[in-house]
């Protein structure tokens, strides 16, 4: 067993009165893809945005390879919703490529050569170079994650963070970012995906973390993705049909 | 009818070239505050604009009002700074009072501007009106403060009024990344870091800034015209921010200089009024004819685009 690349420690987060998280902890490797699996208002995106740092938790510590220093924590790359930036806003999508070398060069430092040819290839890797110049709104949904997707390769982090990445996104696309992931993942990096379908889950993760404001289970797929641990999770929203090989699932 | 139409002429071609002589000081000033005033508010505005917060730049302006007649109640004789610190304190009262009234329960954020807004500047209305029935304050000029009198800044003023928006221009230079990433996508600015609470603060603390050194020009009324119509101009000009901001820019400044001239040619008509319409047609040619949406380009491409399809199928 590899050394832990991210370990959350009792995340707990409170809007208002309303308990979203509660006490979620795991610890993850590197060089590995993990879904993230749970009901609507679960606390999937709440968890991410707690361990990104774009929310703050009531309690809860982050640590990135044993560290919880604002340095280490910078190694966590962050892909949030499509829904939850302004598609009109004066921008190209090569300028929000860009926005990944922001971390690396804070207020005054220039773009330099390096950081021009990370972002060109982050667009090549996703496929948008012929783009690059359009206003990001001119773009279809599955090229807009594309982008967001672009921006998390040139920021050049070890841990990557994606909410729903795959929502609002056709096939092509959507087999074009797996293809993506399993390339990070085999760079060693450690990628951890919300993921809203079920049937896809097997082949996209080898690991999973089933939450539902608690966490459910966290493990290899084929230790937790049961009808089981998968009905806790849902609470009985889900009907699951079993045979030999195959586990049919709808929620 | 034609001998008015003939007298009405012949003043404005003298008062044109009056004011193109450059001859009188308080033209040239007024010429100069207006023109600043027109870019300042644009280039915060953009931000505010691209933000949604358009109607805080709004409340802001109405809020001042308060402000400075209790500073000329307080101190007794008309001192512009004081005048401008009472401004700046009701606006930033006025900008705290939305945060913390949206955050209670049941109040929403346009709600609680609108509610903030009517009720400091009705407050403002029955100061002003005390002031002005009083005998000291009758000859105060307070009355300007309400929609705008360019022709009143002295040069003293025109040089502090320079020196604030140069200011202001700076700290948008340097901070210009995160403001620009915490406009744009706050979630992942803080993910790498950015304090968005602290750039918001400091978004609002540049408006009220901006808001208070505008007021003598353009009134607290229509303030809020000169924050928003140039950046909504500008936001069909180009799909860069830089653009954007540069072209918000030029917007505000040529509605200031030519509002500052309409202001000195209709004798009586206040500078803010003549900056807002001159800024609003400038946005009305922005609307029709900016390549970025705007509605002639669309329907030349619409028409265009369904030309090659026709094409295709003929051949």
């Amino acid at each position: 067993m590899s050394e832990a690349v991210l370990c959350v420690t009792d995340l707990t987060v409170y809007y208002g009165d309303e308990l979203a998280l509660d006490s979620v902890g795991f610890s993850l490797t590197g060089g590995k893809l993990i879904g993230v699996v749970g009901p609507n208002g679960a606390g999937k995106s709440t968890m991410i945005k707690a361990i990104v740092g774009s929310i703050l938790p009531n309690r809860g510590k982050v640590e990135v390879f044993g560290s919880t220093a604002k340095r280490a924590l910078r190694r966590i790359t962050y892909v949030p919703q499509r829904g939850s930036v302004d598609w009109d806003f004066p921008v190209t999508v090569r300028d929000v490529v860009a926005q990944g070398r922001y971390a690396h060069l804070g207020l005054f430092r220039r773009f330099t050569t390096v950081d021009r040819d990370l972002v060109e290839r982050s667009l090549e890797l996703v496929g948008l170079v012929q783009l690059a110049e359009r206003q990001i709104g001119e773009l279809s949904g599955g090229q807009q994650q594309r982008v967001f997707l672009a921006r998390a390769l040139a920021q050049q982090g070890d841990i990557y963070l994606m909410d729903e990445p795959f929502a609002g996104v056709d096939a092509a696309t959507e087999s074009a970012i797996v293809e993506v992931l399993r390339s990070l993942r085999d760079e060693g990096k450690t990628v951890l995906v919300v993921h809203h379908d079920l049937s896809t889950l097997r082949e996209y993760f080898e690991e999973l973390v089933l939450i539902n404001r608690k966490l459910i289970a966290h493990g290899p797929t084929d230790k937790v993705f049961t009808p089981d641990l998968l009905q806790r999770t849902y609470g009985g929203k889900l009907a699951v049909f079993s045979n030999k090989d195959t586990t049919l699932v709808s929620a | 009818m034609n001998a008015i139409v003939a007298i009405d002429t012949s003043i404005y071609a003298q008062r044109a070239a009056e004011f193109f002589s450059f001859r009188y000081a308080f033209a040239l000033e007024a010429l100069g505050a207006s023109i600043l005033v027109g870019a300042i508010c644009a280039l915060v505005g953009t931000f505010l604009v691209l933000r949604g917060m358009s109607l805080i730049g709004d409340a802001t302006g109405h809020a001042t009002l308060p402000g400075v007649c209790v500073a000329f109640l307080l101190v007794g004789a008309k001192s512009m700074g004081a005048l401008l610190a009472g401004a700046l304190v009701s606006a930033l009262a006025a900008a705290l009072l939305i945060g913390v009234i949206s955050r209670g329960p049941r109040t929403r954020p346009d709600a609680a501007i609108g509610i903030v807004l009517s009720v400091f500047f009705g407050f403002g209305i029955v100061l002003l009106s005390y002031i002005q029935n009083s005998p000291t304050g009758a000859q105060s000029g307070l009355g300007g403060f309400l929609f705008g009198n360019a022709a009143g800044i002295s040069r003293d003023q025109l040089i502090a009024l320079l020196a604030t928006s140069l200011g202001l221009g700076a700290l948008v230079g340097v901070f210009y990344r995160p403001l620009k990433l915490t406009v744009f996508d706050e979630g992942f600015a803080r993910s790498i870091g950015i304090p968005t609470s602290l750039v918001q603060m400091a978004l609002l603390s540049a408006l009220a800034v901006c808001v208070v050194i505008s007021i003598q020009a353009v009134g607290v009324v229509l303030v809020a015209a000169m924050l928003i119509i140039p950046p909504s101009a500008a936001l069909f000009l180009s799909k860069r921010l830089g653009h954007v901001l540069l072209f918000a820019m030029l917007v505000g400044a040529v509605s200031g200089a030519l509002g500052a001239f309409l202001s000195y040619m209709a004798e009586g008509v206040a500078t803010g009024p003549a900056m807002v319409l001159v800024a609003a047609a400038l946005f009305l040619g922005a609307l029709f004819f900016g390549p970025r949406g705007g509605v002639v380009p669309s329907w030349v491409r619409r028409a265009s685009s369904a030309r090659a399809i026709a094409a295709r199928r003929g051949g």
